[in-house]
């Protein structure tokens, strides 16, 4: 007994400095493996099983169901197709229009044209606004019969009504998005391109090249690897969009904006079926997966300078 | 294992403790009482909270925290606190959701705690009233209000456009959805603003208020949405008609606010609205002359519906506190409680809707107004349709509806689609 106390003794004294290093290090990761398992992994192992049940919010009524909620989902569900389409018209939608727009509010807003900065913040202000006092001023300027349309009468267009028409509705909630968040992708293209050195663009406009070559042939190529993450971002932020359609349209008209993640919303805590929202909450998950995988894959073909 | 000892008996001691500590009535205790009206409202003010403070005063050990939650997220809200560590005792639940939240067994049985005392008198509950609340014995709910949806005026615009107000045409028969159509067009052609909006300024399927607006329609046309045994009626021949009024009015005639806008019947914009009887504190402040009158009638004749809102006990897989619920559900129900609810909440106790006291209980209606419309009403309606799936069936139900409100829908083939729709979930 004694003997070994004392050889372990040993062993640990000698394993000290390796062992001190390697905790210290696991120590400093600690906080945010914890973080990780509690909040993000269990969370998700509890939504993998609550897929395969039948669980009901307001009575706590719990049954195994096995794949019936996938089955279900893929065979019976009246809504399921429309809401993907809706969350890929959405996504196809809002990420070029957003992209576009920031790249080319980045290119004007580095400019150096006196009281610019004026300009940068008027854009990167919707940012900060709150998401529930943008959503009601936007479906104030979006009702049939005032804001928006009152000024398109004014030049003789006879705007529709917006938010009550189903292919218009989307339009409108996916500007008032892009509105709402191109101020942050602005800002890192402009961070981006402030990181471009000068030499090349005035070296090609030595050589003749105009304003759009130098954009196409040097800009772009060197911001690529932020345009790549940008689109990322922007792409599975698209995905999780939920409070504007809440506010703005409730997922109508007709389910015109019911996107994927209202549509959990919808089915756990409107209808209480937070077994069959389980099982759509994976689902939007695996999209989000294979999405990032598929960019990780493509970037080292489209993005300079990539290896 | 020493420690497992000391820690089984340890256990042993304080469980059996903490069991005789529940059982005890003069233990403290805390209820939290659910509402969808602010905490300033006034019947939470001159009526609830009054009554919450008689009733601590006679039980100390009791503390009673009203809780407020908006109107739109109360289900939600509730089935979600219901799940989690500190329920809601007790609260109001609206007509419509009773049988979901019945048939999910989160509500209190509460037969018992009022039948045994002869004072609380439970047959004075009228019985069409108790209906939704009641399955067998088992009583799950007390609608304390139990108000009819009625017509309000906005006099200042009928005269302006010189037409007959609404009761004056109701006393001679004459006020029908006709007529209420073609009042809707003449102050909007005559005066500019708007000729109607529906219950609660809700039409479009946004609010969940729209029902108290489409409910009276169908029934004076002789339909509804569907029937007790679960047949969706709303494509029927008649429901086609009344909903086919109700397009014609918001497009043909756009005398109705159109779907996307928002108007309110307060502010003095609008001809006719629909409301319930605690929604006139509104008009406090009106600048305007107004009225009440019966719903309009149909080719089916006079029409009167209630809304109902019922106070429950909750009784969740995670409620502690169900006797202590029970015995407030009842304090507020009593024969005296019901009287001073019945300020803003038309009752369902046969002593308290008969007695001269009630006639004259609203500052803000006179007695014959009370008499004519208010009591006649609720001796004569019926309950806002409801069944255990209706949220489902709502939500489902406004695909198809929210396609009825465009100028080019065509009314038969949207409400065929309707019942299509929400034929599944009326029949689970």
């Amino acid at each position: 007994m004694v003997g070994s106390r004392v050889l372990s003794g040993k062993v640990s004294n000698k394993l000290t400095l390796s062992w001190r290093d390697a905790l210290m290090g696991y120590a400093f990761v600690a906080p945010q493996i914890l973080g990780f398992l509690l909040l993000v992994l269990g969370p998700l192992v509890a939504v993998i099983i609550f897929s395969t049940q039948d669980r009901n919010l307001l009575s706590g009524a719990v049954t195994n169901v096995g794949l019936e909620n996938y089955r279900f989902m893929l065979n019976d569900d009246p809504f399921f197709t429309k809401v993907l389409g809706n969350t890929v018209a959405f996504s196809a939608g809002l990420v070029p229009f957003n992209l576009a727009l920031a790249l080319v509010l980045a290119l004007l807003l580095t400019q150096p044209v006196p009281g610019i900065v004026i300009f940068r913040t008027l854009f990167f202000a919707p940012v900060i606004t709150s998401t529930v006092a943008w959503a009601v001023v936007w479906r104030f300027l979006f009702q049939g019969e005032a804001g928006i349309n009152s000024f398109l009468a004014l030049i003789g267009i006879d705007g529709p009504n917006w938010l009550r028409e189903p292919h218009w509705a989307m339009v409108a909630v996916i500007f008032a998005q892009v509105i709402k968040n191109v101020g942050l992708n602005t800002l890192i293209f402009m961070a981006a391109l402030q990181n471009i050195p000068k030499d090349y663009s005035d070296a090609a406009s030595v050589d003749g090249a105009n304003l759009l070559q130098r954009v196409r042939h040097i800009t772009i190529p060197l911001l690529s690897p932020t345009i790549m993450l940008v689109l990322m971002l922007t792409l599975i932020g698209s995905l999780k969009v939920f409070d504007l359609i809440m506010l703005m349209t409730n997922g109508g008209p007709a389910n015109a904006t019911n996107v994927l993640v209202y549509y959990i919303y919808f089915r756990a805590f409107q209808v209480f079926q937070t077994g069959y929202a389980s099982a759509l909450a994976l689902i939007l998950f695996g999209a989000a997966l294979v999405i990032t995988i598929a960019q990780w894959v493509v970037r080292r073909r489209l993005v300079y300078n990539e290896r | 294992m020493k420690k497992l000892v000391i820690l089984v008996l340890l256990a042993a001691l304080i469980l059996p403790a903490a069991n005789f500590a529940a059982a005890q009535s003069d233990e403290p205790v805390t209820l939290r009482f659910t509402f969808w009206i602010a905490l300033d409202h006034p019947a939470a003010v001159e009526v609830f909270q009054p009554l919450a403070d008689a009733y601590m005063a006679e039980h100390p050990n009791v503390t009673i925290e009203f809780s407020f939650i908006p109107f739109a997220d109360y289900e939600e809200t509730i089935a979600t606190q219901l799940s989690g560590d500190e329920p809601p005792d007790a609260g109001w639940i609206v007509e419509k959701s009773g049988p979901a939240f019945e048939d999910a067994g989160v509500l209190l049985d509460l037969s018992e705690t009022l039948k045994s005392d002869e004072a609380y008198n439970y047959a004075d509950f009228s019985e069409s009233a108790m209906g939704l609340w009641t399955v067998d014995d088992a009583v799950y709910g007390i609608p304390f209000s139990n108000s009819p949806i009625i017509t309000i005026f906005n006099k200042t615009l009928f005269d302006e456009a010189g037409l007959d107000t609404p009761d004056v045409l109701s006393a001679n028969g004459e006020w029908t959805w006709e007529a209420l159509a073609s009042a809707a067009k003449t102050i909007k052609d005559e005066t500019g603003k708007v000729g109607f909006v529906g219950n609660d300024s809700s039409l479009y399927l946004t609010t969940g208020l729209e029902w108290g607006t489409i409910v009276p329609l169908l029934r004076a046309y002789g339909a509804d949405m569907f029937t007790p045994d679960n047949v969706c009626t709303l494509n029927s021949e008649e429901a086609v008609t009344a909903m086919t009024l109700l397009h014609n009015m918001i497009f043909v005639d756009q005398s109705v606010t159109p779907p996307g806008s928002e108007t309110v019947f307060w502010g003095g914009e609008v001809g006719v609205t629909f409301g319930q009887l605690s929604r006139l504190s509104n008009l406090d402040d009106a600048e305007f002359e107004w009225g009440i009158a019966p719903l309009p009638s149909g080719p089916a004749g006079d029409v009167s519906v209630i809304g109902q809102a019922a106070i429950v006990a909750f009784n969740g897989a995670n409620n502690k506190n169900q006797a202590a619920a029970a015995d407030f559900v009842k304090y507020l129900t009593t024969q005296e409680g019901i009287g001073m609810l019945s300020k803003y909440f038309p009752p369902a106790r046969l002593s308290v809707l008969e007695s001269p006291e009630f006639l004259a209980s609203n500052p803000r209606v006179s007695e014959e107004d009370m008499q004519n419309v208010v009591a006649a009403a609720i001796a004569n309606g019926s309950v806002l349709t409801s069944h255990k799936n209706f949220p489902e069936i709502e939500l489902i139900g406004a695909t198809a509806l929210d396609m009825l409100w465009s100028p080019d829908a065509d009314v038969a083939t949207t409400l065929e689609t309707y019942c299509q729709l929400i034929a599944p979930s009326l029949e689970k």
